[in-house]
C-alpha cells in the first residue's frame, strides 16, 4: 500500500513519513510505504505513481477539495486530512494504525 | 457584531484558494531560490577577512555576474512562473505558452531597447548594437511581471473557451497544436503591451506603483511596518490557516524591493537603506516559525514536568532549530489552544518590536544584504543575512531569549495541568488493575 503524505514544503512531512515507515518496521509490517511531498508537487506525483491514499498536513488541509475535485475523484483515490493534534511524529504509532485500518476496512 | 469563526475560517480558506493569489503566491515563491543562491555571491564579497578582501576584490565584478543574472533579474522568472501557476489552475490553457507570452508581454511593456549606431560608438564605448536597459527587471518590475502574468493566462483564457483559436486537423502532435492556440492570443497580448508602452509610452510599472502605493507603507522602515503584518500573520494563524499564504503575494514584492536596493548599495559601496526587508522577519521574529515557537520547544524540552511536554518538545527540537514548525503548533497543539493566544501574537510582537529598536533605531546590527536560506537555525542565518555581522547572532539569542520569558508562564499553566491528566490517567489505570471490569 503506497501512501502520500503531503505538507506546504516537504519538510515536516518528510520528516513524519519517516517516523511513520519506521514505526511500520518495528511492527514487521513491510507493504505499507509512505511519500511525503510538498502542496505544489502533489500534482505531479499523484500522476506519476500510483498511490492508494493520499494524507494531507493540516496546514494545507485548505487545498483539499481542489485537489480530490481535479486529481483524486476520476481515479477514486481517498484523500484523508490529518487531524491537527496528530500531526508529530510522537503520533506516528497511531497515524500507523489508521493507515492499517484504512488499508483493511477502506476507511 | 457576531463573532462567527466558521464562517472566519470559510472565507480564509476561500481567500487561500483563490486562483490568482494562489498563482502569484507559488509564482513569487520560485524567485526564492534564485535570491538565494544570488546572495551567496553578495556573501562571498563580503566576508569579513581583510586578506580576503583584498585577495577577492579583483573578481568583484566578474562575481557580480550571477547577482546580476539571478537577484537584478527576478521579474522576468516572476513574469513566467505566476503565468504558468495560474494556467495549471485553468487546465486547458497550455502552461508552457502561457509563461513565454507572459515574459514577452512583460519585456515589451517594461523595456525601450537602444541603438548604439556606429557613429555613437566613439562616444559611449559600446559597440555598435542594441541595448536593454535592465533596470525594471530586477523587484522593481514586479508588479508590472504579477500583472502580465495573469494577464496573459485571461486573454488565453478568453480565447480558448470562445472557441477563437487555430484549429489544426487530427493526427497533428500536441506540441504543434499548443502553439497554434496560442497565436491569436499572443498577437493580443503583444499588441496590448505595446500600444501601452510603444504607443501611449504608458509606463505600466510607475501607474501600478502608485495604485499600491497604500501598502507600500509595508514597505517602509518603521515600526508600523513591523508591527503589523506580524499581527496579521498572527492572527490569520489563529484560525488555522499558514499566515504567509496570505501576507506572501501583498508583501513579497516590498520586501525583495528593498532587500535588491540594499545589495545595489553594497555593490556601489553607499550605506545600506532599508532593514524592513522579509530576512528582519526570518531571523529575528519567526525564529522557529510563527509564534516565535522554539522558545515553547526548549521550554517544554529542558524544563518541561509532564511526560508529554518532554516528550514531544525532544522530538521536535531538532524540526524547530531548523524553522519546521508544525510538528510543535500542531501536536501541542498551539493553534486553537485559549492559553497560548496570548504567547503566539506577543513573543513575535515583542520580538519585532526589540529587532527593530536595536536594528532600526539603535544602528547596533547591520541591515539585510543577503537572503540565506529559511531553514538555517536562526543565528547562523541572522549572522549570514547582515553580511556577517557577529552583532546579529546575539540579537537572534536575545529575541529568542525574550521570546522564553514571554511563553513562560503560559507554559507553566499547560505542563501543570498536562502533569495533571497524567496523574489522573495512572491513577484510573491502577484502580482498573485492582477492579477488572467484567
Amino acid at each position: 500500500m503506497r501512501v502520500l503524505l503531503s505538507c506546504g514544503g516537504k519538510m515536516s512531512s518528510s520528516q513524519l513519513a519517516e517516523y511513520i515507515e519506521d514505526a511500520a518496521k518495528k511492527r514487521n509490517i513491510d507493504d505499507i510505504k509512505v511519500d511525503a511531498t510538498s502542496i505544489d508537487a502533489i500534482e505531479d506525483d499523484i500522476k506519476n505513481a500510483n498511490y492508494d491514499l493520499v494524507l494531507l498536513a493540516p496546514q494545507v488541509s485548505y487545498r483539499a477539495d481542489y485537489i480530490r475535485k481535479e486529481y483524486l475523484d476520476s481515479k477514486n483515490i481517498p484523500l484523508k486530512l490529518i487531524k491537527g493534534s496528530l500531526y508529530n511524529p510522537i503520533h506516528a504509532n497511531e497515524l500507523l494504525d489508521d493507515i492499517i485500518k484504512f488499508k483493511e476496512k477502506g476507511e | 457584531m457576531k463573532f462567527n469563526k466558521e464562517k472566519i475560517i470559510d472565507s480564509l480558506n476561500k481567500l487561500s484558494n483563490q486562483r490568482h493569489l494562489n498563482a502569484i503566491r507559488n509564482g513569487m515563491s520560485t524567485i526564492i531560490p534564485v535570491v538565494v543562491i544570488g546572495s551567496f555571491f553578495t556573501l562571498i564579497l563580503s566576508i569579513p577577512i581583510d586578506g580576503w578582501k583584498k585577495f577577492i576584490a579583483p573578481f568583484a565584478t566578474k562575481l557580480s555576474v550571477p547577482l546580476t543574472f539571478t537577484v537584478n533579474f527576478m521579474s522576468i522568472y516572476v513574469a513566467f512562473a505566476i503565468a504558468y501557476y495560474l494556467a495549471g489552475e485553468y487546465k486547458k490553457v497550455d502552461r508552457l505558452s502561457a509563461g513565454v507570452l507572459s515574459v514577452l508581454g512583460f519585456l515589451i511593456a517594461t523595456v525601450t531597447p537602444t541603438t548604439i549606431t556606429d557613429t555613437m560608438t566613439k562616444a559611449t564605448k559600446l559597440a555598435a548594437g542594441d541595448y536593454l536597459p535592465v533596470s525594471s527587471f530586477g523587484a522593481s518590475g514586479l508588479f508590472t511581471a504579477i500583472v502580465m502574468g495573469l494577464f496573459s493566462v485571461e486573454v488565453m483564457r478568453f480565447f480558448v473557451d470562445r472557441n477563437w483559436v487555430i484549429k489544426l486537423p487530427k493526427g497533428v502532435p500536441p506540441a504543434v497544436i499548443n502553439s497554434f492556440i496560442s497565436l491569436i492570443p499572443g498577437i493580443v497580448i503583444i499588441l496590448t503591451s505595446w500600444v501601452i508602452k510603444v504607443g501611449l509610452n504608458f509606463d505600466i510599472n510607475t501607474a501600478l506603483t502608485w495604485v499600491f502605493s497604500p501598502i507600500g507603507q509595508f514597505g517602509k522602515d518603521n515600526l508600523a511596518s513591523v508591527i503589523v503584518p506580524i499581527l496579521l500573520i498572527s492572527i490569520v494563524w489563529q484560525f488555522g490557516i499558514h499566515g504567509m499564504i496570505i501576507a506572501t503575494p501583498i508583501l513579497f514584492p516590498y520586501w525583495y524591493g528593498n532587500l535588491d536596493q540594499n545589495i545595489q548599495a553594497l555593490k556601489v559601496g553607499k550605506a545600506i537603506p532599508h532593514f524592513m526587508t522579509e530576512q528582519f522577519f526570518q531571523w529575528f521574529v519567526w525564529i522557529g516559525g510563527c509564534g516565535t515557537v522554539l522558545a515553547l520547544t526548549i521550554l517544554m524540552a529542558f524544563i518541561g514536568k509532564s511526560e508529554f511536554s518532554k516528550a514531544l518538545g525532544r522530538i521536535s527540537l531538532g524540526p524547530l532549530i531548523f524553522n519546521i514548525a508544525e510538528p510543535i503548533i500542531y501536536g501541542v497543539p498551539v493553534l486553537f489552544n485559549p492559553i497560548f493566544t496570548i504567547p503566539f501574537i506577543a513573543a513575535p510582537l515583542a520580538d519585532g518590536v526589540l529587532a527593530w529598536f536595536v536594528m532600526g533605531v539603535l544602528h547596533w546590527v547591520n541591515y539585510p544584504i543577503a537572503a540565506p536560506p529559511w531553514v538555517l537555525p536562526a543565528p547562523i542565518g541572522a549572522y549570514l543575512a547582515t553580511g556577517f555581522d557577529w552583532r546579529a547572532i546575539v540579537l537572534s539569542f536575545a529575541c529568542l531569549a525574550l521570546a522564553i520569558v514571554i511563553w513562560y508562564p503560559f507554559f507553566k499553566v499547560f505542563d501543570r495541568r498536562q502533569v495533571k491528566i497524567e496523574e489522573e490517567a495512572k491513577n484510573n489505570d491502577e484502580k482498573q488493575q485492582v477492579v477488572p471490569d467484567n
